[in-house]
């Protein structure tokens, strides 16, 4: 079978590469795009190792040409596999979009696990007595204040990395969070020439929010989560993304 | 990208990028259909796995409040 690391320009230089198992890596033209691509006797298993060579394959060929990656576990039985697969509509114009970009990842983390607005069932059970009664509701009394003010805040932090790091971006798409401390979660596809400026504003946000949250971004890495249009979600409206 | 960051930091950080190295290889990128070889079943999976095993962003980064 042939494994498939990426979609990706006909022409363009790129290294020798040496995949998984070490199989070669070829690069098969069928008019303006290719398909990066080794040869194996069956589907590769998803070692550490084999996903690893998967990764660094796609980062070299990203390195010199526009890649739409291709997700790990994906083949196809021959060469005439690979052609039908170049011969698809909107493959050039996808790759346009993706040239001279890379993506990075965003992460909004709150050091502190959110109070629940609503109190729960056991929150708001009847008191025992009176003396006790006071005590609790005072409790309450405190605890949706320094919720109310805790989910300013966080909308606060959302709008701030909304404002200020993805509107620097080509495109974004919503990542799962994860976590529920997670407040926001994204991929950013930013402009090469953009890289250090945008490092530069991710400091400067992140300064800013300490110590109550943490910006973490990774990157950059080759645009995975940009490789369709059609599956790419827009992103919400400003106000809408804290949790 | 902090400007100086500690070494826990810095190891929390590399594992947060082997997280979301995973997401990308195994979790994003072109998915073909067609009559094309498929053997994402396995490798979700495994991605399951991975993703237990690296841990999530509590228990790298663990809440202020259970320090």
């Amino acid at each position: 079978m042939i494994h498939i690391y990426a979609l990706t320009d006909a022409a363009g230089s790129s290294p020798a590469l040496l995949g998984i198992d070490d199989s070669p890596v070829e690069v098969r033209a069928a008019g303006a795009v290719a398909a990066a691509v080794s040869r194996h006797d069956a589907a590769p298993e998803p070692t550490a190792e084999a996903l690893l060579r998967h990764a660094v394959v796609v980062e070299a060929l990203h390195q010199h040409r526009a890649v739409l990656p291709a997700r790990f576990g994906t083949g196809v039985p021959d060469e005439g596999a690979v052609d039908d697969l170049l011969a698809q509509p909107g493959l050039s114009a996808r790759l346009d979009r993706v040239r001279d970009h890379v993506e990075v990842d965003v992460r909004l983390v709150s050091a502190e696990t959110p109070v629940p607005a609503v109190p729960s069932a056991d929150a708001i059970q009847e008191p025992r007595h009176e003396h006790s009664g006071r005590e609790h509701l005072r409790a309450l009394a405190a605890r949706a204040a320094a919720s109310g003010s805790s989910e300013g805040t966080r909308q606060a932090a959302v709008d701030a990395v909304r404002m200020r790091l993805e509107s620097l971006a080509s495109g974004v798409v919503e990542r799962p969070p994860g976590s529920a401390r997670v407040l926001r979660h994204t991929a950013l596809l930013l402009n090469r020439p953009l890289v250090d400026a945008f490092g530069r504003a991710v400091a400067e946000v992140a300064a800013e929010l300490a110590p109550a949250h943490t910006v973490l971004c990774t990157g950059p890495w080759p645009p995975y989560n940009f490789v369709d249009d059609a599956k790419r979600p827009a992103a919400a409206p400003m106000g809408e993304g804290a949790r | 990208m902090s400007e100086s960051p500690s070494r826990l930091e810095t190891q929390q950080l590399g594992d947060i990028g082997l997280v979301d190295l995973l997401d990308r290889v195994l979790d994003a990128g072109v998915v073909i259909s067609g009559d094309i070889i498929l053997s994402l079943a396995d490798v979700d999976l495994v991605y399951l796995n991975l993703r237990l095993l690296l841990g999530s962003v509590d228990t790298l980064f663990p809440p202020a409040d259970s320090s």
